[in-house]
């Protein structure tokens, strides 16, 4: 579905990925964990259009969208829901959600805002609440849903854990199980590697913008290298 | 077809719905034409309405377009310009020269005028796409204050004395020859500017251009992951702002048929902002309020400056408080969008 063939990304001087490839396939659940600063979130941002790779490519479905723009790669099914949720505050959530199928043309935006709405009831009863007066949690529904509202094929979360109660951590990662058993293929960026790998299919270990290790997600949560770096074992 | 986005959620006090509507501009522009009309009639020796009166509300009018149109940057994106009367003299010195140098109508030199002040919102709308908040208040108040300096300083321009004796637009009549005052065909020409400007603007507000410029407001980073093109909807913002300040600028100077530098002084640029954070970001029916309020009350403190016999303009002194005021109690303007946040 999505592979990422040997991208180069710079800030400025400072070499951030260094031929990183990867690939996710159709219906998985696929993880990048890693340190702070290895470069994750940097992938995703390269994914979808708001920094750019040297070289190598990014394809989709096998057309290669490394070099198009954001607004035509939400539109052909990849969407980033950015870390730190990033909700329009004072917006409402309706706003919010509407908002997230921004590049859309079709006119079935009202059966997804239903469908988001029955995803994340909670919302349902908050849609005129102004995003930013929502609790963590809520704000990474509203942040989830209005990705979802672009009809994603992939969906990218980076962080979604961040700053959320256990509990809700919990809440969070099931969702994410629901939204891929629905059909929508997932990458997920996780510092908290443990409830990522407990979800996906396969991870990435990603260290100083490179890939350190990569296999089966149960086989990274039993690598000894993992469970001392990142599982706290 | 372009595609119809559904309706945005606003938080507005309903004050603001109460006003903001197609009957309240009706009503407005019934009293507006009245009071422009009524004098033809000679009903009184003196005039009910003088002369004086319908300059006030003239620059009203002016100072309602300029304050709209300083909305699409100052309220729709969010981003704060002190280089607004830039465009607004632009357009004025730009049909100046064409009626001028140049000889053309003054029509074709009206809309000349705002298509130059566009243009111009391009590379002075570019530092937007780099910087934000304060450090575009200070980009912006920088280019407006090149201008004032161009113009100072060209021959062509006039130099400090600017430009005196600029034609009076005509519509077979000239507009100076209408009326009792030779002021009433520019009131109803400066509304009606006005009107298409505030009926252009609530249309936006609610469709895709509207929803990009909301989301580039509230969070940049979130507008550009659900695929709004940053650069091109700030840079639209700060063209149609442009386009209509050059148009206001341009009636304006063939109004008062001179135009000076002064029209491009950061002065007028701080007034213009302070019209739309007093009336209201984003509200229409503020902005219009923030114009006539601000254009009105200095004026009527000169009477009272004369009266107390007072050596100084107490108005200088009451813009501050007024700002301090407004700033600490509802920053958001008389009419402004609710907001959730208090900033």
């Amino acid at each position: 579905m999505l592979a990422i063939d040997n991208i180069n990304v710079y800030y400025g001087n400072i070499h951030a990925i260094q031929g990183v490839s990867l690939t996710v396939d159709e219906g998985e659940i696929v993880t990048i964990i890693g340190a702070n600063g290895a470069g994750k979130t940097t992938i995703l941002k390269t994914i979808v259009g708001l920094l750019r790779s040297k070289t190598g490519s990014i394809r989709l479905a096998g057309e290669d969208i490394a070099a198009i723009s954001t607004a035509a790669i939400v539109q052909r099914g990849i969407v980033l829901v950015p870390e730190g949720r990033r909700v329009f505050p004072r917006l409402s959530v309706a706003d919010n959600l509407i908002l997230g199928a921004y590049a859309r043309k079709d006119k079935e935006v009202k059966q997804d805002l239903d469908r988001v709405y029955h995803m994340f009831p909670r919302l349902a009863e908050r849609k005129k609440q102004a995003a930013g007066t929502l609790s963590g949690g809520e704000q990474q529904m509203v942040a989830m849903g209005r990705g979802l509202m672009s009809k994603p094929r992939v969906l990218l979360l980076d962080e979604p854990s961040m700053g959320l109660a256990p509990l809700l951590v919990r809440q969070i990662f099931e969702t994410i199980v629901d939204i891929n058993e629905m059909g929508t293929t997932i990458l997920l960026v996780e510092q908290n590697a443990h409830m990522a790998l407990s979800i996906a299919h396969r991870g990435y270990v990603l260290e100083t913008g490179t890939v350190a290790l990569t296999g089966a997600a149960a086989d990274l949560a039993d690598n000894e290298q993992v469970r001392s770096a990142y599982l706290g074992e | 077809m372009a595609v119809v986005a559904p309706p945005i959620v606003k938080w507005r006090p309903n004050l603001s719905k109460l006003l903001g509507g197609p009957k309240a501009a009706l009503c407005f522009s019934a009293v507006i034409l009245f009071m422009t009309w009524v004098d033809s009639l000679a009903l009184t020796e003196d005039y009910i309405f003088t002369p004086y009166f319908k300059h006030i509300l003239f620059v009203s009018l002016i100072y309602s377009v300029a304050t709209l149109s300083l909305n699409f940057v100052s309220g729709y994106i969010g981003q704060t310009s002190l280089g607004h009367a830039a465009f607004f003299g632009l357009g004025g010195y730009t049909s100046a020269l064409l009626t001028q140098v140049w000889h053309l109508p003054f029509w074709p030199s009206f809309l000349a005028a705002g298509l130059v002040a566009a243009a111009v919102g391009v590379p002075l709308g570019a530092p937007a796409l780099r910087v934000r908040g304060p450090f575009l208040v200070v980009v912006t108040y920088g280019c407006g204050e090149v201008f004032k300096f161009i113009a100072l300083n060209l021959e062509i321009t006039g130099g400090p004395a600017g430009l005196p004796g600029l034609i009076s637009p005509s519509l077979g009549v000239s507009f100076a020859h209408i009326g009792p005052t030779g002021k009433e065909a520019f009131i109803v020409a400066a509304l009606a500017l006005a009107l298409f400007l505030a009926f252009l603007m609530a249309r936006i507000e609610d469709s895709r251009v509207g929803h990009a410029f909301a989301a580039i407001r509230e969070d940049e980073i979130a507008a550009a992951t659900m695929g709004v093109n940053l650069a091109y909807y700030k840079l639209l913002a700060f063209v149609l702002g442009a386009f209509f300040a050059g148009l206001a600028g341009s009636l304006f100077v063939h109004y008062l048929s001179f135009v000076s530098p002064d029209t491009l002084s950061s002065n007028e640029s701080i007034m213009m902002l302070t019209m739309v954070v007093v009336g209201g970001a984003r509200s229409i029916p503020g902005s219009f309020l923030g114009a006539f309020l601000l254009t009105f009350i200095p004026e009527g403190l000169r009477y009272f400056k004369d009266f107390l016999g007072l050596s100084y303009d107490p108005w200088l002194v009451l813009f501050g408080l007024l700002l301090i005021i407004m700033m600490r109690v509802r920053p958001q303007g008389i009419l402004g969008a609710e907001t959730v946040f208090r900033r």
